[in-house]
């Protein structure tokens, strides 16, 4: 098999990049050094309304409570399972950044929110494409009452994208993926069957929590141009989708 | 057209201060060691006042509103389950707009101002706790910001329902206290 030259990254592991091992990292940047790096604003929106939004929450657990440890208690006993492992992984950054101390956490979480993340998800990323067209992709944490909001959640009932003409370009991929995904073991992907059956008569049911929630996946997928190789964690999904779509997954290096 | 008179000045002429100003209307500015202190005006003219004061009021709170309703429905139409951290930024941003709701709501009623009160203790409560954050919560805050408080005029069974309604969603709205009240109070007045 020849090597992929072009390489898609999604969120999985644009997030890795940032949060990964030192290990890891390192095996990252060996594998997408000398290709040419693809992601998308919709990867990019993704991101924002994960990690980013992530930061805002640390940041702003940070600045109600003074000490440290109540904001790991506050993790551990306030969040789910999933939120607060993304935010240990993001507090296992500020240590290797060596922020220890509450002002140096606090600076460093503001550099993070301000620039530094989205710096980071387009550092050596030679070409971002753009076919939603998000407009949630384009919003930026803005300070308010002494911490961040970002717009980071669509709603159906507000058009700010072109999610529904792009994904009727496909049409008839996405009608010959919907009875396979609607029989998979996997409900996310049973779901995004279930809303593909439902896009022809309802466009606007993509957006909103469809969009945000289900369909992510799908939109990546579609998005990995025909000669590039998707790289993600998410092989479970993703897996299933590539095949149905035509698409390439990147296969891991064991360096 | 406005007059400035001192306390003692007034003290003399108030029966024909207010005959001339009930029938040809201004004010009178009372004054104290040249401090203006209190506004001598018609009660056609007061009631003029505090109706634009109400509807001004109004308006703000109606907006005020609006704002809260638009984050709740942004918020649940984000979270997926339980312990999100969509709903810990959701309580923190909800918090200004609490307070300024309570400002609002006391110029507009009683009834609206004993809601969004009790709205202002449960996310002051829910932001000191350390219990997981639940999307039910919101739905419940959804229901009181979409059926009670749009409401032109609210008594205090409403604000009975607003709170039987909290209290079955789970969110409490008076702060747990150890120990008796009188005590409490004795220790802080100590």
């Amino acid at each position: 098999m020849s090597e992929d030259l072009r390489i898609f990254l999604d969120t999985t592991i644009q997030i890795e990049r940032l949060t990964g091992t030192r290990a890891r990292r390192a095996q990252l940047t060996a594998e997408l050094t000398g290709k040419e790096i693809v992601t998308s604003t919709y990867v990019l929106g993704e991101f924002l309304r994960t990690l980013v939004k992530d930061c805002i929450t640390l940041y702003t657990l940070v600045s109600q409570n003074v000490h440290l440890d109540d904001v790991e208690v506050q993790i551990a006993n306030r969040f789910n399972k999933r939120e607060a492992s993304r935010c240990l992984l993001l507090w296992a950054s500020l240590h290797r950044a060596r922020a220890y101390g509450r002002e140096k956490v606090l600076h460093t979480l503001r550099t993070y929110i301000e620039y530094g993340l989205v710096q980071a998800f387009m550092a050596g990323v030679d070409q971002v494409s753009d076919a939603t067209d998000c407009g949630l992709a384009r919003e930026r944490p803005r300070q308010v009452e002494g911490t961040y909001r970002l717009r980071a959640q669509c709603r159906r009932e507000v058009k700010e994208c072109r999610l529904e003409e792009w994904l009727a370009t496909y049409s008839a991929a996405l009608d010959g993926a919907a009875p396979h995904l609607l029989a998979s073991n996997e409900p996310g992907l049973v779901r995004i069957g279930e809303l593909l059956g439902e896009f022809p008569h309802t466009p606007e049911a993509v957006r909103g929590r469809s969009c945000t929630w289900y369909l992510g996946d799908l939109i990546i997928a579609l998005e990995c141009p025909a000669d590039a190789a998707l790289y993600t964690t998410n092989r479970r999904h993703f897996g299933v989708l590539c095949a149905q779509l035509g698409k390439r997954m990147y296969e891991r290096k064991t360096l | 057209m406005e007059h400035v008179l001192s306390v003692s000045e007034t003290r003399g002429r108030l029966t024909s201060l207010v005959q001339q100003i009930a029938e040809r209307g201004g004010e009178v500015i009372i004054t104290t060691r040249d401090e203006p202190m209190a506004v001598l005006m018609s009660y056609r003219a007061y009631q003029r006042w505090r109706k634009r004061q109400w509807s001004q009021a109004r308006v703000q709170f109606e907006e005020l509103l609006s704002s809260a309703q638009e984050l709740i429905e942004i918020t649940l139409e984000g979270s997926r389950e339980a312990g999100d951290s969509d709903l810990y930024l959701f309580w923190h941003n909800f918090k200004p707009l609490a307070e300024e709701l309570w400002q609002a709501a006391l110029e507009v009623s009683e009834g609206h101002t004993l809601i969004t009160s009790m709205l202002l203790d449960v996310t002051l409560m829910v932001l000191d706790g350390d219990a997981p954050l639940q999307p039910e919560h919101l739905a419940v805050l959804r229901r009181i910001a979409t059926d009670l408080l749009p409401r032109p005029t609210l008594t205090a069974d409403d604000a009975a329902q607003a709170h039987r309604l909290l209290v079955e969603g789970g969110l409490r709205t008076v702060f747990p206290v150890e120990g008796d009240l009188a005590t409490l109070y004795e220790e802080a007045m100590r």
